[in-house]
């Protein structure tokens, strides 16, 4: 058994285009510890975003092996990958994908309803969430009412309040300005240094890659430092 | 769990939910009114007796028949009592809201027991050749009170060469349970058979109170076998039988609803449909998301389903609301005519909600199976 969070063994994600075939995850290999902060980087098309996908139980490979704390992904059926995001991964998108018509807290809330919790108690870790990104004075406001910054903190609190091992980020400052950007990565900072969240980030933005504390290049499916 | 998101769902395009609820409220008002009327043109009537058949001229309702079949009707064996009653009114349809008089013997409110009558007012008519009884609805609207003139023109030509007649009012009647029936006015057939100079010794439809409900079909086959190939021939059945067979002089009325209710349904599941499908691709990628952070495939399904049925009832319910709410409207409309014909029977509403259901779940099951298959790496890619 790895000592690994993350492992990833002889990956290949091949697509069918008609009738040739796309080959983005090329005989991949990686392992990413507990508490780890990787950044990936690399041009669009290199495979950055299908890796991360496949970490986080949304796609599976072609072809080899994806362990994220001791379970095989690649094994699981639709029902059970369903039910280990639900717990084991957190994800925060470059649109933020927040539900328009929900508040804040109700966002925030969604990963929560799939659980036992009582009302009381889903209140109490949305509180805990919100209070981490600090907008638990936004609670009540709707996504279109908050700024960007603001409504990425809102994802980043939804992606935290069931707990997970994991974060996922895919782009996460790609719709920010700098100054917000910086706010953003500073709080995923935080979660990695003092919430021992580990957290994989793809992005095209060097600035943000320094924020982590490994980065990673992938370049047409394949890895280097 | 549910509910969040159905909400959540609903509330994305309000105006799109409350048009598409109003149009299925407006839908099944529509099917609320057309079964309520229904029943009059089926004649599913309350308080028509099985057990009482009618004798109509069979090539002609409004047409007259000779009183020896009144008299072989009333022979027949399983006839326990028999009636008859001639139309004297000329413009029938135009006088329905000012009472149509129609001549009847002296058993019509034994064999026709719908139809009461006090003593008083019944020996008061037989006492009064021209004497007549007038329908308690009539009487109200009219304000006709006992000693009173009533004048019709008829089709039928007086002894003075005229077609005017003229009656008194000397009591009135009231009719169980369809009150439409009491726009009426009652003559004594004697007096207008003796004093008319043409078409004498007929009359236009017999009423015979069979012994039992049902000896009615094979006695009216009887009938109309008699009568069958000659000039007299006959058409008998059951009161509401012979009832909805005058409605259906108009038209086909019962083609007519269930060709309009089947557009409705049609409409219907079009608009649903289309909201839902609308619904759905709008939230691609908000389904994504919830899939992303565990939502499983069936809960998604399960969630636009929902949504679908609780639009589809909503409309509903408001639909047969309304219809209960404007009943009482069209019946006070209807000067009272139609207090016992216009009614929302259990068996309809339990119908609307079959159709709910079944529209619902078609009309969702596209979209749910569109939630259920997304791709989340392909609906994220799309943005």
């Amino acid at each position: 058994m790895s000592d690994s969070l993350v492992s990833v063994n002889a990956v290949n994600k091949i697509y069918q285009r008609g009738g040739e075939k796309l080959v983005v995850l090329d005989d991949l290999n990686l392992e990413v510890p507990k508490g780890d902060f990787l950044a990936l980087m690399g041009p669009s098309g290199s495979g950055k975003t299908t890796l991360l996908n496949l970490i986080g139980g949304l796609d599976t490979p072609t072809s080899g092996s994806v362990e994220v704390d001791n379970a095989r992904l690649d094994t699981l059926n639709s029902r059970a990958l369903s039910r280990w995001r639900a717990s084991h991964v957190g994800f925060i998108f470059q649109f933020y994908n927040l539900l328009p018509v929900l508040t804040a807290f109700r966002n925030v809330e969604l990963p929560l309803l799939l659980t036992k919790l009582s009302s009381s108690q889903r209140k109490e870790h949305v509180e805990t969430a919100l209070n981490i990104v600090s907008l638990v004075d936004r609670a009540s406001h709707k996504p279109n009412e908050l700024s960007g910054g603001q409504q990425q903190r809102v994802a980043i609190a939804r992606a935290l309040v069931s707990d997970p091992d994991i974060l996922i980020c895919d782009e996460p400052t790609g719709d920010l300005d700098r100054e917000t950007s910086t706010e953003i990565l500073n709080l995923l900072q935080v979660l990695n240094r003092d919430h021992g969240k580990t957290i994989l980030m793809v992005t095209h933005d060097p600035m943000a890659a320094e924020f982590a504390k490994r980065i990673l290049h992938l370049d047409k499916g394949k890895l280097s430092n | 769990m549910y509910w969040v998101l159905i909400k959540a769902g609903l509330l994305r395009k309000k105006i799109r939910t409350v048009l598409t609820v109003l149009s299925i409220a407006t839908a099944f008002l529509l099917f609320g009114m057309l079964h309520s009327m229904s029943a009059v043109f089926t004649g599913q009537m309350k308080g028509m007796s099985a057990d009482i058949i009618m004798v109509m001229p069979r090539y002609n309702i409004f047409g007259t028949q000779p009183y020896t079949t009144f008299e072989y009707v009333k022979s027949l064996e399983g006839v326990e009592k028999a009636s008859h009653m001639t139309i004297l009114t000329s413009d029938m349809l135009g006088s329905m809201f000012d009472g149509v008089v129609f001549a009847v013997d002296e058993n019509y409110f034994d064999v026709y027991k719908r139809f009461q009558v006090t003593d008083e007012h019944r020996e008061a008519m037989r006492l009064r050749p021209d004497g007549v009884l007038v329908g308690r609805l009539l009487a109200e609207q009219k304000a006709f009170k006992i000693g009173d003139k009533v004048r019709i023109k008829s089709h039928s030509m007086n002894e003075d060469g005229s077609y005017n007649w003229e009656f008194e009012v000397v009591g009135f009647y009231t009719v169980q349970v369809y009150t439409g029936d009491e726009i009426g006015i009652i003559a004594n057939y004697k007096y207008v058979d003796d004093s008319r100079v043409s078409m004498k010794g007929t009359t236009s439809y017999i009423i015979a109170k069979v012994l039992s409900p049902e000896l009615a079909d094979g006695i009216s086959t009887k009938i109309d076998e008699n009568f069958k190939n000659s000039d007299r021939a006959t058409r008998t059945g059951p009161e509401n039988q012979m009832a909805m067979e005058m409605i259906g002089q108009f038209g086909d009325i019962e083609l007519v609803i269930n060709l309009i209710l089947s557009a409705v349904f049609f409409t219907i599941l079009l608009v649903t449909g289309n909201t839902m499908s609308q619904a759905v691709r709008e939230r691609t990628a908000d389904l994504a998301v919830l899939k992303s952070i565990g939502y499983g495939d069936i809960q998604l399904f399960i969630m636009v389903m929902l949504e679908s049925f609780i639009i589809i009832f909503t409309g509903l319910i408001l639909g047969l609301g309304l219809t209960l709410l404007a009943i009482p409207l069209i019946v006070a409309a209807s000067q009272g005519m139609a207090e016992d014909g216009i009614f929302l029977s259990t068996s309809s509403i339990l119908l609307a909600f079959t159709i709910g259901v079944f529209v619902s779940l078609v009309s969702s099951f596209m979209p749910a199976r569109k939630a259920l298959k997304l791709k989340v790496v392909d609906a994220l890619a799309k943005g």
